[in-house]
């Protein structure tokens, strides 16, 4: 930790008010006394778990104006002003996200091992003779990976044309073997439902559009998305079947009118003869259940398991798909082996315009075109809280804390408003956690001037400035704050004095013995929960309170 | 978790159809409707359902409709970091992850929830299910953040306090109009086609058996064997490999020591186990041959078995060394291992071998005796439907071999004990005592109710039988659909809880327990009714004004289902 950097983090109040914490059954009940007294005041405690969720860098949030609240992600509703890949920038429309899903669908993917962007090439046969730099290199393409050298040749996939990946990379699976097509899929189960049912009175013309139709097997192994077809299919033809015997020809909640029932109901409503009755009287029986892979049922193949085992034991270890290529596959079933991995289609990305979960005004909102990266609101919280900066007072020596020794750090106040602002902080005495460092604030409240003109106050108070630059020379030499003084201060920042005496890390000596255990992550940095009241006056009575918390290095 | 309370797919039971015999009469295809008047242009505005699957350590989430998650998010420590903290980028953060385990236990920081609640903050589940709700939502659905209604899936047993702080988070964060609780054992019968199974889930912190039957949950047994189990096991070999020393120094009452889990990372563990772990197909069940009872057959049997094993063990070929490259020992170093030795932590973590089953806890069967109990439980016929149809879903599931070991397992106890639950020594050895069978026999032949032969009666076993309507209707009924395969034992794939979620919203089939958003935060969980006193949606239904509004729209009292 030669190199640490502090760093302050603010909490959106947000997360006080959603859930109580609450613990089933603490083990040992704490003293009634100290249970009242936390009550009172309990400080927050940066080292909580929870604490990870509701603190966020000055950067992360927004403001509303119309709340004097700081927002955080938490609190913000999104709206969606485009969808994009951000492979290449096109930005998709909102229907083709509903029935494409969240994948660019043009030629953008990523490396199966690697993820680095994937690029087409072509492995044809480069034209030769004169001009030939002219021709374009013609077919199979593959997709190559310039990181680590993966090509798509690897698993088998070849593509006849250079664009439009998506589409044919969909159509064969690995090791080049074409995949059957739920379109092809569909015309079967009808075909087959044709049969089923011979005297069909069903006369519209047979589409068949010159392509044969394929046999599909009733034993096959299918992958997630037909089976899911085939049993969405089967499903709904069980319950079409079940909708006339409803008693209104409605089925579950569903009123629709296209439904057989309905319609024989409503032809029944006048005449005496009722044409629903006959079916609802007629025995129900139940809804029966897949019989073959046709309707989505399949049976356990433990000979692929056998395969993957010999693979395994012949191929060893490197040949296996890691838990992170895994993660990435759309469809992580059933791969085990680098060989069954596909190129990763990019994942879109959005632009989405943000407003105030209470008050709805737009906090933010991106102008819709993909390539500019202007706004056009932007509310963010660093143009309106006064941002906090900590660093260490002696700013020559390395900073990393001694224990017992007290060790003063400057807080920086700056504030970005056109308005003069009044700020008073705190801070608990020790720190939370398990190793508890003293802290002491020497000017818990203070004001800090207003955000105006940079040039204009060069030129009016230079006599101001030349007293300030020979107070902080005068302390230079002494190094020495004072208590209730403000250290240094300028046009619109504020400096105090923060002294911390920290504690030493030795876990053994700590009083309590369930405490007692090695340093865990990030203890050895001394976070300092500090309450941050910022008030000022604007055209309406402005008044805000933040917490915030600042982290310096140990 | 006993007989009939498995309202959540009481309304896919219910559901009838006419025989299936006479499809004959036109009718056009079913239109699913999802809008509350029904009117055709409001297929427009279809209102597409986010389906959520909660478990012990992935959060699943797409949208109805998709054949798998857009998002399967884990809960790791990488995901409760504060926003804006890099870290993860610096070099030499891999190297730093001893410090990060510090004070938990093995795995835990990997897990949304333990199965202990004591001393369990709350608020801090709900605040990881939000986060993972916001990642999948913002990253991988893709969508706003307009209400939209929501269908969790829950393990079937989960406690209350867990699932109403889930429901507070969902409420109070996404305003979700509604969200309807489903069971996952019973998704997964759904999503694998059948309407009866036997669903074995081998999950993170247990194995859970549960029984469906007609969509009903009618029993579910529970073993402390799970995934997390597994791993534990892993863990050891590997340790035990790459520094024997370290495991002697036992940790306190049960986890590892000091040195033992700075030895390896909870993250390389798994990848191994992920990639390299396999299970061994044990003994190939005999063919059915009526071989019953006899011993000397039985010990040829063993022999056989044993010399196979003997086989793979000692042949150097099928077993060679296998070389894993560790990263996050110190130093770096290539551990090899023999391939078998892979498979042991399953052996010893999922079928319980070194320990005799009567040694164990019931809470701690391994997972092949478990089955062969859970179908022990369940009725004859219930029985006879649920074993030609077990489903292996859950992380541990993936395990190469393991389905088939399982079965085959549970083909040799049924083949050794019959579907007897009394067993031990004294049974063998009553059963191969010819004494003790004579003298029964005998005294049932010689009893003393001698019966008096009447000339003109037709002895009663020669009597034709008499004529039941109702078994006559049944048969007639049975073979117009197509047979129902049963009796014998075969493990059917299933797509998975999500998937059945996915399945049944596009069906526009609703679940039982539909909790209304402004009903919940006013009575939270304690408004909720017990299950038994709804209805279920089978509500009278008439063409008045009422009618059009959806079935869930209008319900004043609301039930948790199984959770409540």
């Amino acid at each position: 930790m030669a190199s640490f950097k502090p760093y302050t983090y603010f909490q959106c109040p947000c997360t006080d008010t959603n859930l109580p914490p609450r613990r089933l059954g603490e083990s040992r009940p704490p003293s009634s006394s100290s249970e009242t007294e936390q009550e009172d005041d309990r400080t927050f405690d940066p080292r909580a778990p929870r604490a990870n969720f509701s603190l966020y860098p000055l950067e992360h949030l927004l403001y509303c104006e119309d709340c004097h609240q700081i927002r955080c992600p938490r609190c913000v509703l999104d709206e969606i002003v485009t969808w994009y890949c951000p492979n290449c920038l096109f930005e998709v429309p909102s229907g083709v996200i509903k029935s494409e899903g969240n994948r660019c669908t043009r030629s953008c993917f990523q490396c199966p091992i690697c993820i680095a962007p994937l690029s087409v090439s072509s492995i044809g046969a480069p034209p030769e003779g004169l001009g030939a730099e002219y021709v374009q290199p013609s077919g199979p393409y593959v997709l190559n990976c310039a990181y680590c050298m993966w090509s798509s040749k690897e698993i088998g996939i070849q593509f006849e044309k250079p664009n439009g990946i998506y589409a044919q990379l969909s159509k064969v699976k690995n090791g080049g073997t074409p995949v059957i097509t739920p379109k092809e899929r569909r015309k079967d189960r009808e075909e087959r439902s044709r049969d089923a049912s011979v005297p069909m009175v069903m006369e519209e013309g047979i589409s068949e559009e010159g392509e044969e139709s394929v046999n599909l097997d009733a034993h096959e192994d299918l992958d997630a998305e037909s089976q899911f077809a085939n049993l969405k299919a089967f499903y709904q033809s069980q319950l079409a079947e079940a909708s006339p015997a409803s008693a209104l020809g409605f089925t579950g909640g569903d009123y629709g009118y296209g439904s057989p029932g309905a319609l024989s109901r409503i032809m029944g409503l006048y005449t005496g003869s009722n044409f629903a009755d006959k079916r609802s009287k007629s025995k129900t029986g139940t809804m029966r259940e897949a019989q073959d892979a046709l309707e989505g049922l399949q049976l356990c193949n433990t000979a692929s398991d056998e395969e993957t085992i010999a693979r395994l034991r012949n191929e060893g270890y490197e040949n296996t798909a890691s838990v992170a290529q895994l993660k990435e596959q759309t469809h992580p079933a059933h791969i085990h082996s680098v060989d069954d991995l596909r190129p990763i289609a990019y994942l879109l990305r959005t632009k989405r315009s943000k407003r105030c979960k209470t008050c709805r005004h737009i906090l933010s909102k991106p102008e819709s075109k993909v390539q500019t990266t202007r706004f056009r609101i932007r509310l963010v919280a660093p143009s309106y809280i006064p941002s906090i900066s900590i660093r260490p007072l002696a700013t020559s020596q390395n900073f990393l804390l001694t224990p017992f020794k007290p060790t003063q750090f400057v807080l920086t106040f700056k504030n970005p408003l056109f308005d003069r602002v009044k700020v008073s902080i705190a801070t608990p005495g020790t720190t939370p956690g398990r190793f508890e460092s003293r802290v002491t604030v020497l000017c818990p409240q203070f004001e800090v001037g207003a955000n105006t003109d940079a040039w204009e106050e060069a030129l009016r108070e230079g006599a101001e400035r030349e007293k300030r630059r020979t107070k902080a020379e005068a302390s230079e030499g002494q190094l020495q704050a004072e208590a209730g003084k403000v250290w240094e201060r300028g046009r619109n920042w504020v400096s105090v004095v923060v002294e911390v005496v920290p504690t030493s890390l030795r876990a053994d000596v700590l009083m309590k013995e369930e405490d007692r255990g090695p340093v865990r992550e990030d203890e050895d940095v001394v976070e300092i929960p500090v309450f941050v009241r910022v008030e000022w006056e604007a055209e309406g009575q402005g008044d805000d309170t933040v917490v915030g918390e600042g982290g310096e290095g140990g | 978790m006993s007989s009939a309370n498995g309202p959540a797919h009481r309304s896919v039971a219910n559901i009838r159809s006419p025989p299936t015999a006479h499809p004959g009469s036109p009718h056009t295809p079913l239109r699913t409707i999802s809008s509350a008047f029904g009117s055709p242009s409001a297929l427009r505005a279809e209102e597409d359902y986010v389906v959520i699957e909660l478990g012990a350590r992935y959060f699943r989430a797409g949208f109805a409709g998709d054949a798998v998650p857009k998002a399967v998010l884990d809960y790791g420590p990488e995901q409760r970091r504060r926003a804006g903290d890099y870290r993860k980028w610096n070099m030499g953060y891999e190297k730093d992850w001893r410090k990060r385990i510090q004070g938990k236990e093995w795995g835990e920081a990997y897990e949304l929830w333990r199965p202990d609640l004591r001393g369990l903050d709350l608020g801090l589940i709900g605040d990881k299910v939000d986060r993972a709700f916001r990642e999948a939502f913002t990253k991988y659905l893709l969508t706003d953040s307009r209400p939209r209604r929501l269908i969790l899936i829950l393990p079937s047993v989960l406690p209350l306090p867990l699932v109403s702080t889930v429901l507070d988070t969902l409420f109070t964060n996404y305003q979700p109009p509604t969200v309807s609780l489903m069971s996952a054992p019973a998704l997964t019968t759904v999503a694998a086609g059948l309407r009866s199974a036997l669903v074995v889930d081998i999950g993170w912190s247990e194995t859970v058996i549960s029984s469906i039957y007609e969509y009903r949950e009618v029993q579910c047994t529970r073993s402390v064997r799970g995934t997390k189990m597994l791993g534990e096991e892993m863990f050891t070999m590997l340790v035990e490999a790459v520094d024997p020393t370290s495991l002697q120094e036992r940790g306190d009452e049960r986890g590892f020591g000091e040195k033992a889990r700075n030895t390896l990372s909870f993250e390389e563990c798994e990848e191994i186990l992920v990639r390299m772990a396999w299970c061994k197909p044990g003994k190939k069940p005999e063919q059915p041959v009526a071989s019953f009872g006899l011993t000397p057959v039985k010990e040829e049997d063993e022999l056989r078995s044993s010399m196979r094993t003997m086989n793979i063990s000692g042949d150097e070929a099928a077993d060679p060394q296998i070389s894993i490259p560790l990263r996050s020992t110190n130093p770096r170093q290539t551990l090899k291992l023999p391939f078998s030795k892979l498979a042991e932590p399953c052996e010893i973590a999922l079928l319980g071998k070194g320990n005799l089953p009567q040694h164990l806890d019931d809470e701690e069967l391994p997972i092949h005796l478990l089955v062969y109990r859970s179908l022990l439980k369940l009725p004859l016929d219930v029985r006879s439907i649920c074993m030609s149809r077990i489903i292996f879903v859950g992380g541990g599931s993936n395990l190469p071999g393991l389905k088939a070991r399982i079965l085959n397992e549970v083909a040799a106890l049924i083949e050794q004990r019959g579907w007897d639950i009394v067993q031990g020594k004294a049974v063998d050895q009553f059963r191969n005592n010819p004494k003790l069978q004579r003298t029964r026999s005998r005294q049932a032949d010689e009893g003393p109710m001698e019966v008096l032969r009447d000339s003109n009666l037709v002895p009663p076993g020669l009597l034709d039988q008499e004529p039941d309507p109702i078994e006559d209707d049944l048969r007639r009924e049975a073979k117009k659909d197509p047979p129902v395969v049963s009796g014998n034992l075969r493990a059917i794939d299933s797509l998975g809880a999500w998937a059945g979620g996915s399945l049944l919203s596009q069906m526009k089939i609703p679940a039982v327990s539909i909790i209304d958003r402004d009903q919940w935060i006013q009575q939270g969980p304690s408004g909720a009714s017990r299950a038994g006193e709804i209805t279920g949606t089978t509500q009278r239904q008439s063409m008045g004004p009422g009618a059009f509004k959806s079935a869930a729209g209008d319900r004043s009292s609301w039930t948790l289902g199984l959770w409540g």
